[in-house]
């Protein structure tokens, strides 16, 4: 299968090492896939943990990505 | 049942519809947990307050600093050094004499979870460390209460309502490993970010004891304060979610039993004060590390030391057994930063220093602990 363009919203620290809120990457329809493609092309987020959402619900990595979705990435917070 | 002794001090609220008396009476029979008096505690309690809450715990065992003034907004210069659940109780009982107030001024810990949290309804974590996150949320799930979620990093800020049903756990299994997530210390935070979020925390806590409106339950909102952007996302329950781990604590004596530090990769670190410092200034196996940044003020005179800035320890980790190495076997390292904090949190990120065969310590204090020490004893030292 081709890749399909995905666009992805990044929160926190994951924006800040990024220098964007928001890229596009290239990737299979999966969630594993999705985070493999960003963590190639922006190898400074490897370290940062992140939760993924999908169409604003947080999704297991293993689920789809339906074409077209809107993915985010949600790092822990800890500041008070 | 209490009642409010005047309801005019809540006329404007009172007047919404779906609110009313009933949803007053609630509130003042309520008995609500704040924890950290900080960023987002602060706001909340002055809402929670104000709003007529009848009973506010305050958990907080950190004094007011300077550097807490530009986002902390119920203490003054007057405060400076005071307990924060004090200082913070004395002026909210000007604001509102008919709520109670409790003053705690201990951390939240795996022993004193359960005594704590079981007095009130619902719980607010405004704490500032994932560990005392985690223990409090396995104490609320433990326990059966709601508990309101708000955190900040940089220009933006989350918050959730939780419940046995769906928790923190929910959202974020794992603990992230130490150093990859920094704090408000580090980071930096605007001061109004968590004026916002905490006032949603005192606004999701009134929805849960009244009834009105659509908590955030099992839901997580997002707010971006550089562009104003909200966003809420689902979360799941553990049922849907299959990565769920198992190291949540099945019952309220596990909890006791539990290390949330390490359980957050966090290891206990030696450390040492300068009165014992001091005694020890003129053995030649001694190291002394200082890890602050260039340009860090003020400088130390008062004993021999070497520069290490963190940032460079970051870079490179190899330099920090590399300078052990050079004092040979018998090394009784020192490390100290300004306050004690990042010395501590070095040792803690960095075990292998620990598990060496040099005598390793940080300062506690750092060097204002050191300096106030010295200039107390000016003539020894």
């Amino acid at each position: 299968m081709e890749p399909i363009q995905h666009t992805v919203l990044l929160f926190g620290q994951l924006a800040e090492k990024c220098g964007s809120k928001e890229i596009v990457v290239a990737a299979d329809q999966s969630a594993a896939a999705v985070i493999e493609a960003i963590h190639e092309a922006y190898p400074v987020l490897a370290d940062i943990p992140f939760r993924v959402a999908v169409n604003r619900k947080l999704v297991d990595i293993q689920d789809e990505i339906p074409q077209g979705a809107e993915i985010a990435l949600l790092p822990p917070f800890s500041g008070g | 049942m209490l009642l409010p002794k005047n309801f005019e001090r809540y006329q404007r609220q009172m007047i919404l519809d779906g609110f009313g008396e009933a949803a007053q009476l609630k509130l003042a029979n309520a008995r609500v947990l704040v924890i950290g008096a900080g960023g987002l505690g602060c706001p909340a309690l002055q809402y929670l307050a104000a709003a007529g809450v009848g009973r506010i715990g305050i958990a907080d065992a950190d004094r007011v600093a300077l550097s807490n003034l530009h986002r902390q907004v119920l203490f003054t210069e007057q405060d400076l050094g005071k307990l924060k659940a004090a200082a913070a109780a004395a002026r909210l009982q000007l604001l509102n004499h008919q709520v109670v107030f409790d003053i705690i001024p201990e951390m939240i810990t795996a022993k004193n979870a359960e005594r704590i949290l079981s007095q009130y309804d619902v719980i607010i974590d405004g704490s500032d460390n994932f560990p005392t996150r985690y223990l409090v949320n396995d104490a609320a799930v433990l326990l059966n209460k709601p508990l309101v979620y708000g955190a900040v990093s940089g220009y933006e800020g989350q918050a959730a309502v939780f419940t046995p049903g769906v928790h923190y756990r929910d959202l974020f299994p794992d603990p992230p490993a130490p150093g990859t997530i920094p704090d408000c210390t580090t980071a930096g935070v605007l001061g109004f970010l968590p004026g916002v979020i905490g006032a949603v925390m005192a606004g999701e806590a009134i929805k849960l004891i009244t009834g009105v409106g659509e908590p955030l339950t099992g839901r997580l909102l997002v707010y971006r304060a550089l562009t104003q952007e909200q966003f809420i996302f689902s979360i799941p329950s553990q049922q849907t979610l299959r990565h769920m781990q198992s190291s949540m604590p099945a019952s309220l004596d596990e909890l006791r039993q539990t290390d949330y530090g390490a359980f957050c990769g966090l290891h206990s670190v030696p450390e040492i004060t300068p009165v014992e410092l001091a005694a020890m200034k003129e053995n030649s196996d001694l190291l002394i590390v200082d890890i602050r940044e260039p340009g860090e003020l003020p400088l130390s005179t008062g004993f021999a030391h070497m520069l290490l800035p963190l940032s460079e320890i970051n870079r490179e980790p190899i330099r920090l057994t590399a300078s052990m190495q050079e004092k040979g076997g018998n090394a009784i390292m020192v490390f100290f930063c300004q306050s004690g904090k990042r010395s501590a949190q070095l040792l803690s990120q960095h075990p292998e220093v620990l598990a060496g065969s040099a005598l390793v310590y940080s300062l506690q204090g750092g060097i204002d602990a050191w300096n106030e020490y010295s200039s107390k004893h000016a003539s020894g030292i």
